[in-house]
């Protein structure tokens, strides 16, 4: 093959998504997303938005932010490729051109060090919203309180389960059955899907999720969107809360019997707690539905909750727990506070809220919540931003050199 | 174009900014109306007005002096530091915080005359039924009083509606509850003296004209509860007893809010007791200090009755409450930082510095129009040396407000205008350093100038004080000195980036640079030079903040605004690498990018503020958003104006090349 060929498919399209055009491309597109989504979180909420312009199932994104104008919300903006697909060809793009491709040497060292850093770094955010699991764990100084006292386990924030335990003499037996939330989140309206469960004498039947519902007496209020009613109740559908967490989600369910006997819808919402009882096969089941809760290894006391104001203000000065861990038979004291969070069995512990059970002061906090956190690249991006700042500040420092003592006086090309 | 015309056009575009900045700068410090008559009104004496600043007192969180309470109080409710009047014997009389905070307390016939209050909206009042003058104007708190009422009753109602709220609020309906928490602040310091200046009058002792002091009652303080005591056992409470209760109570209730003036002796306690509190303390059995609590209401109550005697006496009494106060405040290591902080605010260094800078303006406008020679040279060397004045007496300020913050520079929004103020002129300094080309240090003293009289109107804006302590997740040293620093610098970077991009276009576009390649490349060369150091600290600062939320909230990114703002200025920057790299953009790409750049800083330094969500949301009102839309449309101006620029030169250069055939071997060139 001569110099003059052109050169070969395979050839080109490494040279494109190595190119320096998809790069410019991509980081422009991920910084007007930036912009949008942060624009159109104000109305959206925050966890909305992200799901909408950076899950990983989302391919392209129709944004909806009134950018100059409230009115010209969802008008006037073209569609554009999702966050998450942008972000993984960059780090396609970074690594064929900012990496293999790129030239070797001294000159391009620091280059090669940040690119390979923000690699890094992009990997860390994709490992952590594949992997990442967070959650709350409320603890209460006293015993017999609104909260544990001791707790080992953590409530999601948004996730919920429809959990069915069989009882005995009031008493739950066996393994406790779980329903994801992905069998249900999608279903509108008069959509149904059915939940075989082969260990149990019945099947679910699961219809109409609602995001906020709030369980309504129909004395109170009549259906206003021909929402199912049971037993003169029904789930009135609120307004979801910009912070998702805040919303308390609630789903329609029907039990199908082995015998093929369909039985009576019934509600579940996670604002009522109590379960639905079934009767099947001669055995009883509670059927309930709530934020998902997940174990964690060891056990968590909570010793002392402070809060505490600048005098005379109501400006929060400090929120700091002692905990008592409990890990088998070993029990250590440890402390927690904001920017201090305690990393433990690949969990970590942050400070998050505080609040008093009584009518509380400045300093009487009895109750402390963390926020519990399970992520693999949990300290991933600390480390790449050494190496970019290691990389980036090298590279410049040396470009600066070359610009102050090195300069050569030939003039440029007029441009 | 014609470099003669050119340089008419920039020259009309610096003296209209520069006229804004001066007219911004004394239409800020100046009265707006009439100067009022106050006849009776005797200013204080310098000697008094001395002693008084350094008073402690705690507020806001942490300890200051006086002087400092009085500024924020007078800017809060007056919108200046300053308030003229036309006092005894007509004579015009310039009333400073301090001076107005006295007469608050202890003249409190003259305060209401004062016109304290500031209403940039006189709708406010004439819902009130209150007889108005221009829709800006400034009222005495007796201007008020005949719809005061009306105007507390308004402010009721919506309370209630912002408590639910605050979106629902019209403006004006805002602006009425504003009003209203003024006036009361107001009346809480018209009220604090009260008891001390007038005693307790019980009908018992009213025939004689008897006036108890409230330091003796307090001395009855055990008996009074054994009273109550024994009434609560079935025993009838005497008259008397009652009576005095109810005085008590309301003496107390005056003297409570405001000014939190006594240090408690058990260090463990951090709250400072205001004279109120010490009452009622001592009335309800709760304060361990019952004679110390005799004491200090003694004091202010010598204090207050000691004026119709003369300043002097009045001096020599404030001097023995300042001595008792200091001296427990330094047992608490509270006192450290006061005398710096009031020498702080009495020198008033930002004014300084913008004096400085304007006349570096003046000085560059000589150098602009006298080229290389003698003058020129001169003119060149004397704005130097004014930008490092400037420089240095924006510098001394910042390092002691880090001082009596005990904290790194930056820990709120007005401490990044400053800051960045700093750093711009720094960086501007650094680039002439190295460049020598004279034309970052032509335009640089208009923004140095320009962000000062920023930090001044934000300041009167907010009408606080901004030397407060952080909340609990702020308070970490290490990140504000990392994190905060770095992505404060980066923004710096930014905006100079943006700077030097814009004197290209001017350059260019105008035809002041007569075709210099050699200039033309230093600009570009230093443009692309702070493109490279935007990233870098921006870069770093992003990410050192995502460790930091990590530490607190357990998220490394949470899509905060302000968050998103640096990011967008990261991913702004690297594409502009990539693209001139790729060679997508040439020089004019390059800075037209820049200029867009500076957009972008403003978007993540100001308009995340606005949007309402977030850490970082300061919950401005809409209509501030007015300037940054200038802003943004000013910097696509530029933009426009390179861009037709760019244009007009291509097509030049083609027709040219139409007309003449190319030499053989000679390449293209591009813009």
């Amino acid at each position: 093959m001569s110099s003059a060929d052109p050169p070969s498919l395979p050839a080109r399209i490494f040279r494109l998504l190595s190119g320096f055009g998809l790069a410019t491309t991509l980081l422009v597109i991920l910084m007007v997303e930036t912009w949008l989504a942060t624009m159109e979180q104000v109305d959206a909420g925050l966890h909305m938005t992200l799901q909408k312009y950076f899950h990983f199932s989302n391919w392209y994104v129709r944004p909806d932010a009134g950018v100059f104008s409230e009115k010209l919300a969802g008008k006037l903006l073209p569609p554009l490729p999702g966050g998450y697909l942008v972000c993984a060809l960059l780090v396609l793009n970074l690594t064929l051109g900012g990496i293999i491709r790129m030239r070797k040497g001294w000159k391009t060292a620091g280059v090669l060090m940040s690119h390979f850093g923000i690699i890094f770094m992009i990997v860390a955010g994709g490992v952590a919203q594949l992997k990442e699991e967070r959650g709350v764990m409320m603890l209460s100084e006293k015993e017999n309180d609104a909260f544990p006292h001791v707790a080992d386990y953590a409530e999601a924030f948004t996730e919920t389960v429809v959990e069915i335990t069989e009882v005995k003499d009031g008493k739950p037996v066996g393994p406790v059955r779980f329903v994801k939330d992905a069998y249900y989140l999608d279903l509108e309206g008069e959509e149904t899907r059915t939940v075989r469960l082969p260990a149990l004498p019945f099947d679910l039947e699961l219809q109409a999720y609602v995001q906020n519902a709030r369980p309504m007496s129909t004395a109170s209020m009549a259906p206003q969107r021909g929402e199912p009613v049971v037993d003169g109740w029904f789930l009135y559908s609120q307004e979801p809360n910009k912070e998702t967490e805040a919303d308390a989600p609630g789903l329609h369910a029907r039990v199908l019997q082995r015998d093929g006997k369909p039985g009576e819808t019934f509600l579940l919402a996670v604002a009522e707690r109590a379960p639905f009882t079934v009767e099947a096969d001669g055995r009883t089941f509670v059927i309930s539905f709530r934020k998902r809760v997940w174990p964690v290894p060891f056990k968590v006391r909570l010793a002392d909750a402070r809060s505490k104001n600048h005098p005379n203000t109501r400006r929060p000065k400090l929120f700091e727990s002692d905990i008592v861990r409990i890990d088998g038979d070993r029990e250590s004291e440890v402390f927690i506070e904001m920017n201090e969070p305690m990393r433990y069995g690949g969990l970590t512990f942050y400070q998050r809220t505080m609040m008093s059970s009584m009518p509380g002061q400045d300093g009487e906090s009895t109750i402390s919540g963390f926020e519990v956190v399970r992520n693999p690249s949990d300290k991933w991006p600390e480390y790449s931003i050494y190496i970019v700042g290691f990389g980036l500040v090298f590279h410049f420092l040396m470009k600066l050199w070359i610009f102050l003592f090195r300069r050569k006086s030939t003039p440029a090309n007029q441009a | 174009m014609n470099a003669t015309i050119g340089r008419w056009i920039v020259f009309v575009f610096g003296i209209v900014a520069v006229g804004w900045i001066l007219s911004t700068a004394i239409k800020d410090s100046r009265p707006e109306g009439d100067v009022r008559t106050v006849a009776d009104y005797k200013p204080w004496d310098e000697e008094t007005l001395e002693l008084a600043a350094l008073l402690p007192v705690q507020d806001g969180g942490r300890v200051k002096p006086l002087g400092t309470y009085a500024g924020f109080s007078m800017l809060g409710l007056h919108g200046a530091r300053k308030m003229e009047i036309i006092g005894e014997g007509g004579g015009k009389v310039t009333l400073k915080p301090l001076a107005w905070m006295l007469d608050c307390l202890f003249r409190p016939e003259l305060a209401k005359e004062l016109p304290t209050f500031r209403v940039d909206n006189s709708e406010v009042l004439k819902a009130a039924g209150i007889e108005v003058r221009g829709r800006r104007d400034r009222y005495s708190y007796n201007d008020l009083a005949g719809g005061l009422e009306k105007l507390k009753q308004l402010g009721a109602s919506y309370d209630q509606i912002n408590q639910q709220d605050p979106k629902l609020l019209q403006p004006v309906e805002k602006q009425t509850l504003e009003q209203v928490y003024a006036i009361r602040t107001f009346e809480f310091l018209l009220s604090y003296m009260d008891f001390a200046r007038n005693g307790l009058l019980p009908s018992s002792a009213e025939t004689e004209g008897k006036v108890l002091p409230v330091s003796e009652v307090m001395q009855a303080a055990p008996k009074i509860r054994q009273e109550f005591q024994n009434a609560r056992n079935g025993q009838p409470l005497p008259q008397e007893v009652q009576t005095i209760s109810v005085l008590i109570e309301q003496a107390a209730n005056s003297a409570k809010f405001g000014l939190n003036l006594f240090p408690p002796s058990n260090k463990d306690d951090a709250e400072w007791l205001s004279a109120g509190d010490r009452i009622f303390n001592i009335f309800t059995g709760t304060t361990r200090e019952p004679e110390q609590s005799i004491t200090d209401i003694k004091l202010l109550e010598e204090l207050a009755t000691s004026l119709k005697d003369g300043e002097p006496a009045f001096r020599g009494k404030f001097k023995a409450l300042e001595d008792s106060v200091v001296a427990r405040a330094k047992a608490r290591d509270e006192y450290r930082s006061v005398p710096l902080e009031a020498d702080y605010f009495k020198k008033n260094w930002f004014i300084y510095a913008l004096v400085w800078f304007l006349l570096a303006v003046v000085t560059s406008g000589v150098m602009f129009f006298t080229g290389k020679t003698l003058a020129g040279r001169i003119s060149y060397w004397t704005t130097t040396g004014f930008l490092c004045i400037g420089l240095i007496y924006l510098i001394i300020p910042i390092v002691k407000r880090s001082i009596i913050m005990d904290r790194p520079p930056v820990g709120n929004l007005y401490d990044t205008i400053i800051f960045i103020d700093m750093a711009l002129v720094a960086f501007a300094l650094l680039v002439e350093w190295m460049t020598r080309k004279r034309f970052v240090v032509g335009i640089t003293p208009i923004v140095a100038a320009f962000l000062i009289v920023l930090a001044r109107r934000f300041e009167v804006f907010e009408g606080k004080d901004h030397l407060d302590p952080l909340v609990a997740v702020l308070r970490s040293n290490y990140w504000l000195s990392t994190h905060v620093i770095t992505i404060t610098l980066g923004y710096a970077s930014g905006l100079i980036t943006a700077l030097l991009a814009i004197v290209y276009v001017l350059l260019r576009a105008l035809g002041l640079d007569g075709g210099d390649a050699s200039l033309r490349r230093s600009i570009t060369r230093a443009v692309y030079g702070c493109v490279c150091l935007t990233l870098t600290l921006s870069l770093i600062g992003t990410v050192l903040g995502g460790i930091w939320a990590n530490d607190s909230w357990g998220r490394f990114w949470g899509w905060d605004p302000k968050e998103n703002g640096a990011l967008m200025i990261v991913l702004w920057s690297l594409a502009i690498l990539h693209a001139r790299l790729g060679g997508y953009i040439k020089e004019w790409g390059l800075h037209l990018c820049s200029i867009f750049g500076g957009i972008i800083v403003a978007f993540s330094w100001w308009h995340v503020n606005f949007l309402g969500v977030g850490l970082h949301n300061y919950g401005f009102a809409a209509d501030k958003m007015a300037t940054l839309w200038k802003f943004y449309g000013l910097m696509l101006g530029f933009m426009l104006i390179g861009a037709v620029a760019a244009m007009i030169e291509r097509s030049g250069k083609r027709a040219k090349a139409a007309k003449e055939p190319e030499a053989p071997g000679k390449g293209r060139v591009e813009a």
